[in-house]
């Protein structure tokens, strides 16, 4: 799959990888139970260290996203929901960071989801 | 911890696992009784090599015999489940039941050669009585088959049914896309290199190494175990695009490998390629105008070199990596990239 990172952008290298991940498996570039490229590997091509790329990937595992197995590698969790909660990681990360721009508070945030969740 | 959370097994791929060791352990546990059974009517020296006529021709030292035999066993046992549930494991539809089902069918035939070489020594005499003909060897192909169905047949049950792989498929030649890219931006492309079929295909040749060492003489082991290594070796490697230029690597060596930097390419593209029609074989394949690292028909990367010979690499999802590597092409010839037009 393609990884792009941009070393001028704010943003930690580590997510930008979880990004790059988050974005083939929501639009189906990579599928449930498809391996991605070992972090060594994957580091190696993007001149940086694997401790990043194994940043952006346990970000991913505890996203719910990859499984993480010892000798195995990552690997997308091998479930036919797995581009769908892709997709909402990303709006997720868009409604976070629009909500930092304005300002609100977490509580507020908060409240809005749950309010359209019991709506 | 939540890391060590992570390391655990599902019970799914446990229960591959056992599937997968289980016919091993089976035939361990068959060869070592056997051999405790009959070890009072077993000559030392035993004869383990054998003519055309069935005869014996070689003779290995009982406790030798037993080692060796185990250990083969267990050496295969270990390499065989590492492959079927490991990193290298296929996640395909008919890989993850095929590669357990191979496993079955290798354990019977191996088992079924080593426990009936020792009945045919068992009895008066030293070993010069034994005998081992050319049915007995049908006799394990037979079962080796049977067991091979029923590997199949208890991994579907086990596993259950796995979501078909799709692969990207490129449309037939032209030039490829390009990749929105700044120009601070970095990017590379991984993508692992072989089809399951290859780590069964490895997998058999080391088998048929070990059974060649067996039957006849460790001069057919030795190549026959280099070529299995060496396709397991393949089946790890990853094609990556990146700002070096094209590399295929082992997962875990730096060696063999084969890099191609970006100033040593003039033309990029992806297309379907034909082993046969194409290269004439799977493999490292030099031909007259083109080298190709071949191991499936489909998705090929192409890059034609600065002395205008071809390199070929099969990898899925080649279209992308073809775009991402014209457009550091691209990049480097100074052009301006379609990033830098939208910029403007």
């Amino acid at each position: 799959m393609l990884f792009k990172l941009d070393a001028a952008s704010p943003v930690p290298l580590g997510d930008q990888i979880a990004s790059s991940v988050r974005a083939a498996v929501a639009d189906g570039t990579v599928e449930p139970g498809e391996r991605l490229p070992a972090a060594r590997v994957l580091a190696d091509s993007l001149g940086i260290n694997v401790h990043t790329v194994l940043r952006g990937y346990q970000r991913l595992r505890e996203e719910g996203l990859i499984e993480l197995r010892r000798g195995r590698g990552a690997v997308v969790v091998d479930n036919p929901v797995s581009p769908g909660r892709a997709r909402i990681l990303e709006r997720i990360g868009e409604l976070v960071e629009e909500a930092r721009k304005l300002g609100m508070p977490e509580e507020d945030l908060l409240a809005l989801v749950r309010a359209n969740l019991a709506g | 911890m939540a890391l060590r959370s992570s390391i655990r097994m599902s019970p799914a791929r446990l229960r591959l696992t056992a599937l997968t060791v289980a016919p091993f352990f089976l035939a361990l546990a068959v060869y070592v009784t056997t051999f405790a059974v009959l070890h009072d009517d077993l000559p030392d020296p035993l004869a383990t090599h054998y003519d055309t006529s069935g005869a014996p021709n070689g003779y290995v030292g009982r406790s030798t015999v037993l080692f060796v035999g185990t250990g083969l066993l267990f050496l295969l046992g270990t390499v065989w489940t590492w492959c079927s549930v490991g990193r290298a494991a296929p996640t395909g539809r008919i890989g993850v039941w095929a590669m357990p089902a191979g496993g079955w069918g290798v354990a019977a035939f191996l088992g079924t050669v080593l426990t009936s070489m020792l009945h045919a020594n068992a009895g008066p005499g030293d070993g010069s009585a034994a005998r081992f003909p050319g049915w007995y060897l049908a006799v394990a192909l037979g079962a080796a088959a049977v067991a091979a169905v029923l590997g199949a047949l208890a991994t579907r049950a086990i596993v259950g049914s796995v979501p078909p792989g799709r692969v990207p498929e490129t449309p037939p030649g032209g030039t490829p896309d390009r990749i929105d890219l700044a120009a601070n931006e970095v990017a590379s492309w991984a993508r692992g290199l072989a089809p399951w079929t290859m780590v069964l295909a490895g997998l058999l040749t080391l088998a048929g190494g070990v059974l060649a060492w067996v039957v006849t003489d460790w001069r057919v082991f030795a190549p026959l175990f280099l070529l299995g290594l060496a396709a397991l070796l393949l089946a790890s490697a990853y094609v990556t695009v990146d700002r070096r230029g094209l590399t295929v690597a082992p997962a875990l060596l730096p060696w063999p490998a084969i890099r191609i930097p970006l100033s040593g390419i003039t033309e990029v593209s992806s297309r379907r390629i034909s082993p046969t029609t194409d290269f004439g074989g799977w493999g490292y394949r030099v031909r007259a105008h083109r080298t190709g690292l071949v191991t499936r028909s489909g998705d090929a990367l192409v890059v034609r070199r600065r002395s205008g010979r071809e390199f070929v690499v099969t990898v899925d999802d080649a279209a992308t990596g073809a775009a991402l590597l014209a457009t550091l092409l691209d990049r480097r010839a100074g052009r301006t990239d379609r990033a830098d037009r939208e910029g403007r």
